[in-house]
């Protein structure tokens, strides 16, 4: 995820170049903008900030002197110093506090460090200058949903998309929050669309396969996995054991178990549906065995191993 | 600028993706063995108790612990509260919903439960004449159609304290809205409550977290939502008003109980609300919020906590051996 997160920065720290200069110092920020876009970042920031303060030092008239915060603040984070970006952006935000550009890669930065009681409030700001802003409602969204205020994120992701509709992306979180609201119709309809906008998404699809086990159809379920697992993602060949062995279908999810326990003899999740399989198939001493190796994975899945090894110690009459 | 914008929204989109779904083989775990719970019948896993502590103002954050509970599906079985949790467990057990508690909570006043004004206040102060709680009374009763507590779609039990004995008083049957009133009829501001040859003030003196309560009514897991004054770092601004004195005074007993009960509970879950006055109804809502975050982060080891319990009741369907007797299942 940290690997996504600093390739969007990277682009977005790459559109800096869009902006328009007018006023004193035109100049001087056309041509740092021409080293930003050249990769120049240290040469910008000796420029803007000759003492390293995180403080633009130039004289420039106010548009200029926004962009150039602007500049500065991207060119600190392109080089991996987010505190100096963050001193940048903040004192940008206090000379223009009603610069939405600043507010929005201000509240970002906070954001993504998950300093989120201080983004919260740049949100709710920009929101208040922009009441259609969509990059105000999506922090304001994911805020909520990480916080549990499932209502709440869910009316901020309608008033993103009624501006991005686009968005496959934003349509998947916006289902992935209806999904853990517990309101599998409409969290479907949202995957759906999302798939629609961006049809290999992979996180999509298994969301999406949650939706449908929830809803109860545990073979559209089980179908929705099958391009995951194609795809390698190895938590879809899990989730297709263990629901099949769910629904019964012992054989099926027995031969699934095989090739996961193949490629890794100690998968918790993969021993713990072998060991229910083989209870059903009055398999205990086997079924025993695979519980007591799987309460041995603590480390990859604390929680599968304190099952495992309470349903061993349970096996042996031990409750 | 729209390119810029775009850029922005997608960054978000990165800023937010540890918030995506999880699908760790510890949640997928989970999630199998809670459709496994919730598939079941209440008698075949155990009976899941939720207690609501004592707190006045702070006690609000039980809404938002509601609110995360219901919108999780989280099976309550039985409720139990003092206080202002017996106030708020008594409608959550009548049926109300969380939304509109939220609503009665939002607008929270000392005027809602009591025959307060600035004339009673000086009585008070003055005339030692206590206020009278039969506001909370007629409120509660209006609110839950006047149910007694048999008529409750889901069990609930509330206390108080006999001030003559110092007993607890445990209510679990006769009419709901009186003996919420006694539970939370805070002794030296309100006039105790004649109660079946007893007079009887608020149980959090006595009983901060009834977990024993809770499980009278059948609980076999408690989860408590817990709701205790930080009398260290909340004082009272001025130790020579009695309002302000008395409140510490509560609080300090209130804490000291919480500590000992608390190790009753399954699980509990305790939103930071300890700097929140007893008559600081004006940050109601801002607990409401602070019990949606704190049972949020709570939700997933509450729910592992739960299923552990219940594996002994799955056991025997599971061809583990055990009998139906054994498997602390209900029969």
């Amino acid at each position: 995820m940290r690997l996504r997160a600093a390739a969007v920065a990277v682009i977005l720290l790459a559109s800096t170049s869009l902006w328009g200069f007018w006023g004193a110092g035109d100049e001087v920020i056309h041509d740092l903008q021409g080293q930003f876009d050249a990769g120049r970042y240290g040469a910008v920031i000796a420029q803007l900030d000759p003492a390293g303060l995180g403080v633009v030092s130039l004289k420039l008239g106010s548009e200029n002197l926004r962009i150039g915060h602007v500049l500065l603040g991207a060119c600190y984070e392109k080089v991996g110093h987010a505190d100096r970006s963050l001193s940048v952006y903040q004192v940008g935000v206090r000379l223009f506090p009603r610069d939405k550009d600043l507010l929005s890669r201000l509240a970002a930065l906070l954001h993504q460090a998950g300093l989120e009681e201080q983004a919260q409030p740049l949100f709710e700001r920009l929101v208040r200058l922009d009441p259609a802003s969509p990059y105000g409602h999506l922090g304001l969204a994911q805020i909520d949903r990480a916080l549990g205020f499932l209502d709440r994120s869910a009316e901020h992701y309608r008033k993103t998309l009624d501006s991005l509709p686009m968005r496959g992306d934003v349509w998947q979180e916006y289902g992935e929050d209806l999904y853990e609201a517990r309101d599998y119709r409409a969290a479907e309809a949202a995957l759906r669309r999302g798939l629609d906008l961006a049809p290999g998404n992979v996180d999509n699809m298994l969301a999406l396969a949650l939706v449908l086990r929830a809803e109860g159809r545990t073979e559209a379920a089980l179908a929705q996995l099958e391009n995951p697992a194609r795809a390698g993602r190895w938590a879809a060949v899990q989730a297709r054991a263990l629901w099949l062995m769910e629904s019964g279908r012992d054989e099926e999810a027995g031969s699934v178990v095989v090739g996961l326990l193949r490629r890794a003899p100690h998968d918790p999740l993969a021993l713990y549906v072998r060991a229910r399989l083989g209870l059903r198939a009055g398999r205990r001493a086997q079924a025993l065995a695979d519980l007591r190796l799987a309460s041995a994975q603590g480390d990859e899945a604390p929680f599968c191993a304190r099952v495992a090894a309470k349903l061993a110690a349970l096996g042996q009459g031990r409750p | 600028m729209k390119f810029v914008g775009a850029l922005l929204a997608l960054r978000l989109l990165a800023a937010g993706a540890w918030a995506a779904p999880d699908y760790s083989p510890d949640a997928l775990l989970r999630a199998h063995l809670w459709r496994e719970f919730t598939a079941r019948p209440p008698s075949r896993r155990p009976h899941v108790g939720l207690v609501l502590s004592a707190g006045s103002t702070r006690a609000t954050a039980h809404v938002g612990v509601l609110q995360v509970l219901e919108q999780a599906g989280f099976p309550i079985d039985a409720v139990a509260g003092t206080s202002m949790g017996a106030v708020i467990g008594a409608m959550y057990a009548a049926g109300r919903p969380v939304k509109r508690l939220r609503d009665i909570a939002s607008r929270l006043s000392l005027r809602m439960g009591a025959n307060y004004n600035s004339f009673r206040l000086i009585s008070l102060m003055l005339a030692d004449k206590l206020l009278s709680s039969e506001k909370t009374e007629k409120f509660i009763s209006k609110e839950i159609g006047g149910l007694r507590f048999d008529q409750l779609p889901t069990p609930f039990a509330c206390v108080a304290m006999d001030i003559y004995t110092g007993e607890t008083v445990l209510f679990r049957d006769g009419d709901v809205a009186s003996a919420v009133r006694a539970s939370m009829n805070l002794p030296g501001v309100f006039a105790p409550v004649a109660y079946r040859q007893r007079y009887l003030v608020d149980g959090g003196v006595v009983d901060y977290i009834p977990i024993d309560a809770v499980k009278r009514l059948g609980a076999d897991w408690v989860l408590a939502s817990v709701t205790e004054n930080d009398y260290r770092s909340a004082r009272p601004e001025n130790v020579l008003s009695v309002l302000q004195t008395l409140e510490q005074v509560i609080d300090i007993r209130g804490a000291f109980l919480s500590r000992e009960q608390r190790k009753n509970a399954d699980f509990i879950i305790e939103p930071p609300v300890g700097y929140i006055g007893i008559y600081d109804t004006s940050r109601a809502s801002e607990a409401m919020d602070r019990g949606v975050i704190a049972a949020y982060e709570n939700l997933k080891p509450a729910t592992e906590s739960l299923l552990l319990a219940s594996l002994k009741s799955f056991a025997p369907d599971w061809g583990l051996g055990l009998d139906h007797a054994a498997s602390g299942a209900k029969p």
